[in-house]
């Protein structure tokens, strides 16, 4: 055979198999591209559709306390330069009942008088008749900023301590009043000493 | 052909990671087209402006609600478009609530149709997305939401708006 022969064979055959992997090459990189988009694109999605979930969402600090007295129809506010301590919480059909928060109220106050418990009716009337003990008030309507802090709290079973206008603790509501009043004065004491 | 072995075992891992891949696409991507349909309003109710107590009227079949902000430059500019929504909700005999996140900063803009409110009771303040200026939904009868669009609203979502709007309100000729 002659050598030059046997040469350009070798070449023709290299460039063969060039051409026939340079293809499924070419292939494989575009296959890794689609995927790592559409990766990314799926990533972003499942974040977004996380950050609507309320049970995931964190709880927003700012806001305004302001709303809708239950009872007098007049308007309930929490100046900014007020250091009352509010306990804002939910009032509805999954919830601990106004009688349950009444007694909390109760417990707290022969200990922190400066505590306002502040309850948002679920739906209208849904707080009942008029509420007769000092420091708890009943809301029927809060700004939506407010509202959806509350309702995040709330499918987390929390309810939320705020000194003046600002949000100082989403605290864990016991099953009993005696340990929700505890942990109230506790936060409250852990927060007045600051 | 493909002669390598290993590109050939590549490719077909290549293949199957994008089919994955494509899957979880398509249904996340649906179920953020669906989110929250279906959602109750059951008594959307609250506070106006004026400070005066509002409850929405059952007879009306839609509700159109809107999530916005004076201060909002997003808001501004999708005035346009939702002047079109509103423009809709009207012929459709749909009352259009309007909402800021935060009370206080919506200043009262009198227009027939529209309510203005301050403070949203729970059942309105659970749906609407206090983070997301402009934020446009429809509730249908019953308060139940059949569309939302968050952000500022471009044709396609006009469109849409528009047509979720037709199908649950009343008399529209146009």
């Amino acid at each position: 055979m002659n050598p030059e022969d046997s040469s350009a064979q070798i070449q023709a055959n290299v460039g063969a198999n060039d051409g026939g992997s340079l293809v499924p090459m070419l292939l494989l990189h575009g296959l890794v591209c689609v995927a790592s988009v559409v990766t990314v694109v799926d990533y972003r999605a499942f974040k977004e559709l996380e950050s609507r979930d309320l049970g995931s969402a964190e709880i927003p600090t700012m806001g305004s306390l302001r709303g809708q007295d239950a009872v007098s129809g007049l308007e309930w506010s929490v100046r900014s330069d007020d250091l009352r301590f509010v306990v804002l919480f939910r009032i509805g059909a999954e919830s601990r009942t106004l009688d349950f928060w009444k007694d909390v109220a109760a417990r707290t106050r022969s200990t922190a008088d400066a505590v306002e418990f502040v309850a948002v009716c679920a739906a209208p009337g849904g707080c009942g008749e008029e509420v007769s003990i000092d420091g708890l008030t009943t809301i029927s309507s809060l700004d939506p900023y407010q509202m959806r802090a509350l309702s995040v709290a709330e499918s987390h079973g929390r309810a939320l301590l705020y000194r003046g206008q600002l949000l100082k603790e989403a605290f864990q509501v016991g099953l009993s009043p005696v340990e929700v009043a505890a942990a109230v004065v506790a936060l409250v004491g852990r927060e007045s000493e600051v | 052909m493909i002669t390598s072995p290993r590109i050939r075992v590549a490719l077909v891992i290549a293949t199957l990671i994008n089919m994955v891949a494509i899957s979880i696409h398509l249904k996340l991507s649906h179920e953020l087209h669906e989110y929250g349909r279906g959602v109750k309003v059951p008594i959307a109710s609250g506070v106006t402006l004026l400070g005066e107590k509002w409850q929405a009227d059952p007879s009306v079949r839609c509700h159109v609600v809107r999530m916005t902000s004076d201060d909002c430059q997003y808001c501004e500019q999708d005035e346009a478009a939702y002047e079109e929504i509103r423009v809709i909700a009207k012929r459709s005999q749909c009352q259009v609530i309007e909402v800021s996140p935060i009370a206080g900063k919506l200043a009262p803009n009198l227009r027939d149709g529209v309510i203005q409110l301050k403070y949203v009771n729970e059942d309105l303040g659970v749906v609407v997305e206090p983070f997301i200026t402009p934020h446009t939904m429809v509730l249908g009868p019953g308060g139940t939401l059949v569309w939302m669009h968050r952000g500022v609203m471009g044709r396609s979502a006009i469109k849409d708006g528009g047509k979720a709007i037709r199908s649950v309100g009343l008399l529209d000729s146009g």
